[in-house]
């Protein structure tokens, strides 16, 4: 699963003329425009703090990536200034007009996914298992979408605050050869549920095709990709591409989104990202406090 | 012998209350005095009264305990506002009176999980309430309700009392049908205004449910979960956190089992207190 990517409703924003943000001004600039137009710009139910982790996660990759899961593993200090930078980042993004008023009171699910959903708003941050909402069918019917969606593009350009573009992921994905199965952290947390020794079996393809044909999510098997010519999209045009390059790129990713974050750390996030972005908790204080439920995890 | 010849017919009873819940009580007492993460393979470890000097001295625990008693103060005397008004409204022969205990009774057959989403867009920056308010005229008051710390606790009460007033309604409109009618009319003849009726004679006589109602609103307030769980999310940054949504907090999403149970034998203790006061209250009341 990869998350931490920006959503966009290609039709608002030709609407008004606009293009996908690509930089953290752009975005704010973006924004800005669509609220100037009376139209909601991005949405996220920050009161839902894992899609919170993964924003921030988001944002971590752009100012130093690694660096978050090297945190969680108690490789780096949540105390390092890129940590703060992040945090600075993620505050801007609630006091510069880029996530939507009264964010921390709303859930990411249904809250935000219905606002996007219905064309309340242009951008949402969601993952991978969003790329089924762009084909046809459940483009048009399942959940009644406005517009066409697609996943802004994958962005390379070196600009730390660029925060939404190289999103982390899990790892998942084992070879058709049981012999090569991925070692990240992500793959070995998940093999118990997924019986490993299958990886390796002459049905798994076929069914993992037929899977990825959905594009409810990224292919667990190396080698298999959606069979695009058999997938009818919303807007080919519009979407064909991008999706493609996302679905390379988060095959690609091999940063965790939980696997290294402990229960206890989870929630010491949820006090410090909600906390830092409601202005409560002083950025210090809630990266000192993450340090400190980081050590006391791992005693 | 009589003793002998009944012990069979309350077996069933004795061994369902002694084996369920007595022994959950038990095992949860246990349990709290364990660092466990609630996993059965996990092997725990015996902290004895780690987990409660613990939890004295957890700054959540506390505000959850404040958070619990201004919910229950605020809601039990709305919730009796509004019940008793309406009960009383329903005894003055209103047209289409059974259609409207149906609408004031239905909140309280309603899942707070089907009203979680609905009370979130309500009260959303971009919600109907502040819709009401800007047509209204109110458009300075407009904010994100649930974005607020006291605004989501109020968020949270207000659909607390939404949902449970139509008990208190039922309630108190069965007490009201057991006042004889001739004391009633006995005020009537004397002189004495509807107002003054309700409120010196059907208030008093209608108090036995009040002392109900008030046990189980404080109860019902220090078992409070699905609300703010539902609603809010315990927040923001614990703003509408009770001890139910910080045990499940502790327990599932933390892992820390014997905490948990520390807390929840917490909860239990103050359960039965709260209940204990307030018969011991009323029993004295009737004495006086």
């Amino acid at each position: 699963m990869y998350s931490g990517s920006l959503w966009i409703n290609k039709d608002i924003f030709d609407k008004y003329g606009l293009k996908a943000p690509k930089t953290l001004a752009e975005w704010k600039n973006v924004s800005a425009k669509l609220a100037a137009a009376g139209q909601g710009g991005f949405v996220q139910g920050a009161g839902q703090w894992a899609f919170d982790m993964d924003t921030f996660e988001a944002i971590m990759q752009n100012v130093e990536p690694g660096l978050y899961v090297d945190a969680s593993l108690g490789k780096a200090k949540y105390s390092a200034p890129q940590f703060v930078k992040g945090m600075e980042i993620w505050k801007s993004l609630f006091d510069q007009g880029i996530m939507q008023s009264g964010a921390v009171g709303l859930q990411q699910y249904p809250d935000a996914n219905n606002a996007f959903m219905s064309g309340q708003y242009a951008m949402v941050m969601m993952g991978s298992w969003y790329t089924q909402y762009t084909v046809k069918g459940h483009h048009d019917h399942g959940h009644e979408s406005r517009g066409r969606l697609q996943p802004d593009a994958v962005h390379d350009d070196s600009d730390p605050v660029s925060p939404m573009w190289r999103g982390p992921a899990t790892s998942a994905r084992c070879s058709a050869t049981p012999t090569t199965v991925s070692r990240s952290a992500a793959s070995l947390a998940i093999r118990p549920l997924r019986q490993p020794s299958r990886c390796g079996s002459r049905r798994q393809p076929r069914v993992s095709r037929a899977v990825a044909n959905t594009l409810n999510d990224i292919p667990s098997l190396k080698g298999v990709q959606p069979q695009w010519d058999n997938i009818k999209l919303a807007n080919p045009a519009a979407q064909l591409k991008t999706l493609q390059d996302y679905t390379d790129t988060a095959s690609s990713a091999d940063q965790p989104r939980f696997a290294t974050v402990s229960a206890d750390l989870n929630t010491a996030f949820r006090d410090a990202l909600i906390g830092v972005a409601t202005g409560k908790v002083s950025i210090k204080d809630a990266l000192t406090n993450l340090q400190t439920v980081a050590d006391a995890s791992r005693k | 012998m009589a003793f002998g010849a009944g012990l069979p017919w309350i077996i069933p009873a004795v061994a369902l209350v002694v084996g369920m819940i007595y022994f959950s009580i038990a095992d949860t007492i246990h349990v709290s005095t364990l660092d466990w993460n609630g996993f059965i393979l996990s092997p725990s470890k015996f902290v004895g009264w780690d987990n409660y000097t613990k939890m004295f001295r957890d700054p959540f625990f506390w505000t959850a305990i404040w958070h619990t008693g201004v919910f229950f103060v605020v809601t039990f005397a709305v919730q009796t506002l509004i019940g008793f008004i309406f009960a009383a409204l329903m005894h003055s022969k209103v047209v289409l009176a059974p259609v409207y205990k149906v609408i004031i009774f239905i909140p309280t057959v309603l899942a707070p999980a089907t009203m979680a989403p609905v009370f979130r867009h309500i009260f959303d920056a971009k919600g109907d309430f502040n819709a009401i308010l800007s047509a209204v005229g109110l458009g300075s008051l407009t904010q994100p309700w649930l974005a607020g710390d006291v605004t989501a606790m109020i968020v949270v009460m207000v659909a607390t009392v939404w949902q449970w007033t139509g008990l208190t309604f039922i309630l108190y409109y069965a007490a009201m049908s057991q006042i004889e009618t001739e004391v009633l009319e006995a005020a009537r003849i004397d002189g004495s205004s509807n107002f003054r009726t309700l409120l010196a004679i059907v208030w008093p006589l209608c108090r036995p449910t009040t002392v109900a109602l008030a046990t189980l609103g404080v109860i019902g307030a220090l078992k409070t979960f699905d609300v703010p769980y539902l609603v809010t999310k315990a927040g923001p940054n614990h703003a509408t956190e009770f001890l139910g949504t910080y045990i499940y907090q502790t327990m599932v999403q933390q892992k820390h089992f014997g905490y948990a149970a520390a807390i929840s034998i917490a909860l239990l203790i103050l359960a039965i207190v709260g209940g204990v006061l307030m018969r011991r209250r009323e029993r004295e009341k009737e004495r006086s």
